[in-house]
């Protein structure tokens, strides 16, 4: 009885602690963000969400600096895709096959390619100052820079 | 009988559906291949209360739910194929089939779009062939059930202009105004239709303006269509469309809106058309709502022509039950005025004017 009553408190002030932390994101045991990353050859700096949801919804085919843009996707599998679509189109993954769908079957665009893992992605985006990806904040390096943090 | 055969079909379709998938994730990887196939499909039950004539989902078709079948399992399905050939960064070539109930009732594959694509730059493109005409917001994709809310365009509104194709040339140029994108197509070609019955309808002049504006979770389009139509018999008809539409598709909701007014000199009384429709998504389930109503300009007519509009309530529920599947239940009224036919068909024995009907459909469709 006593146990009981204890237990949701703490789980509480856990969830309390974390979450102080999580809002402030000081320490790497902090959840991370994604972070929109493109080659650190490439002139861009940083881009706006709606800059971004154009590219990958094919709305436009360039980047902010005016060279054709390659968008890459993760594995749709994995939670990185579906929360950096939910973030940057409000779109979950069941809309974003039937928006898909529209715009195969018109025959006005393809899909951003895909890529199953990080590695990868980077790689290619390292090697193509025209290419753009996703990926979490932890998994930056001097090979990339984030022109947008998604929060 | 018909029944069992039936299913076996829906099973072997969606069989062949979830092996495409399969197929298509395994090398969607690295570099772009030249070839994209993909394809859609639609299997459908559809049941009309109305005994003495047939509910058809399409204009065209030539029988349907109702006085034919108790219930048809063509009328709202349908399989589609596409391949895309990106041949140079530039050229690019498109070929989609549609296997559907044509107007002899067949269930038969028709070439819907072959064309060929030149990109002056990614936001001008020119194209030569049979292309998609894109008179209301769902036109050019109308046949994709996946890609739709509902089980079927809404009728009162997509048959006032049911020809989705025309063969000659497209020009398309898209600007960027900040968030905002602005999409101007021009259309000028020929259309050759059949509608049921031995009538093949031939539309010469067809020119088409079409301007689709974007914004985040917003699309506007205006258009205008004009073409000369040809039937085997009566006069020379001019058909003009005037449309527009919006859509606003929010993560939690959705709504959306056309009307378009539309006259045929000598074939049809003219009418103003139009619906709005609106759904909520919660999880994997999207109920819906739509009221759809075409309304009779009055228009006399060389040729007789007694559908002076018509009514539809629509109500269902869209489940995305599996990756690239869903599964929808629609129920709709359908009802006419005491003076016109509607858009039902084949009208049987005791069959009146201001017929009403419900009809209910259940289908999944399928993406790959």
């Amino acid at each position: 009885m006593h146990a009981s009553r204890i237990r949701p408190l703490r789980a509480l002030l856990l969830k309390a602690f974390f979450g102080l932390c999580g809002s402030l994101c000081l320490t790497p045991i902090c959840e991370a963000h994604l972070v929109v990353i493109v080659s650190h050859k490439s002139p861009v700096t940083t881009m706006t969400k709606s800059q971004v949801a154009d590219i990958y919804l094919a709305r436009t085919a360039q980047l902010p600096d005016g060279t054709e843009a390659i968008p890459l996707d993760q594995a749709d599998t994995g939670a990185n895709r579906s929360e950096f679509y939910e973030i940057v189109t409000g779109k979950s993954p069941a809309q974003l096959r039937a928006y898909w769908s529209k715009l195969i079957f018109t025959g006005s665009a393809q899909p951003p390619r895909v890529f199953n893992d990080v590695a990868t992605i980077k790689r290619y985006i390292a090697d193509h100052p025209n290419a753009l990806g996703y990926i979490d904040e932890q998994e930056l390096d001097p090979s990339v820079k984030a022109v947008l943090v998604l929060r | 009988m018909t029944l069992k055969r039936a299913r076996f079909a829906s099973t072997s379709l969606i069989c062949a559906a979830a092996i495409a998938c399969s197929a298509s994730d395994a090398h969607a990887q690295d570099d772009p291949s030249m070839f994209a196939l993909s394809g859609f499909g639609t299997f459908a039950a559809t049941h009309s209360s109305l005994s003495t004539a047939d509910f058809a989902s399409n204009q065209f078709q030539a029988s349907g739910a109702g006085a034919s079948r108790n219930v048809d399992f063509e009328d709202d399905s349908k399989l589609g194929l596409q391949l895309q050939a990106h041949l140079t960064k530039k050229i690019s070539a498109l070929v989609q089939v549609v296997a559907r109930e044509d107007y002899a009732s067949r269930f038969r594959p028709t070439l819907v779009w072959a064309n060929i694509n030149y990109a002056f730059t990614p936001d001008f493109n020119v194209r030569v062939g049979r292309v998609e005409m894109p008179n209301f917001l769902a036109a050019d994709y109308s046949e994709v059930g996946y890609a739709l809310p509902w089980v079927r365009v809404p009728r009162a509104l997509y048959n006032l202009e049911p020809v989705t194709s025309s063969d000659g040339i497209d020009a398309s140029y898209r600007m960027h105004f900040g968030s905002v994108t602005d999409t101007i197509r021009v259309i000028a070609g020929t259309t050759t239709f059949h509608t049921p019955g031995p009538f093949r309808a031939r539309g010469t002049g067809v020119l088409g303006l079409f301007d689709t504006i974007e914004r985040g979770p917003l699309t506007w389009r205006v258009a205008y269509m004009h073409a000369h139509l040809q039937l085997p018999f009566g006069p020379l008809s001019s058909t003009t469309v005037y449309m527009t539409g919006v859509s606003l598709d929010m993560s939690q909701w959705f709504v959306q809106a056309e009307i378009a007014r539309q006259t045929a000199t000598g074939l049809s009384p003219g009418y103003i058309g139009g619906y709005a429709t609106a759904g909520v998504r919660i999880a994997r389930v999207t109920p819906y709502v739509t009221y759809a109503q075409a309304h009779s300009l009055d228009h006399t007519t060389a040729v007789p022509n007694m559908n002076f509009g018509e009514r539809d309530l629509s109500a269902g529920v869209r489940w995305d039950f599996a990756k690239n599947f869903d599964l929808k239940v629609q129920y709709d009224h359908v009802s006419a005025p005491a003076n016109s036919t509607g858009w039902f068909t084949n009208f049987g024995p005791g069959f009146h004017l201001g017929p009403s009907a419900n009809v209910v459909t259940a289908a999944v469709d399928f993406v790959f």
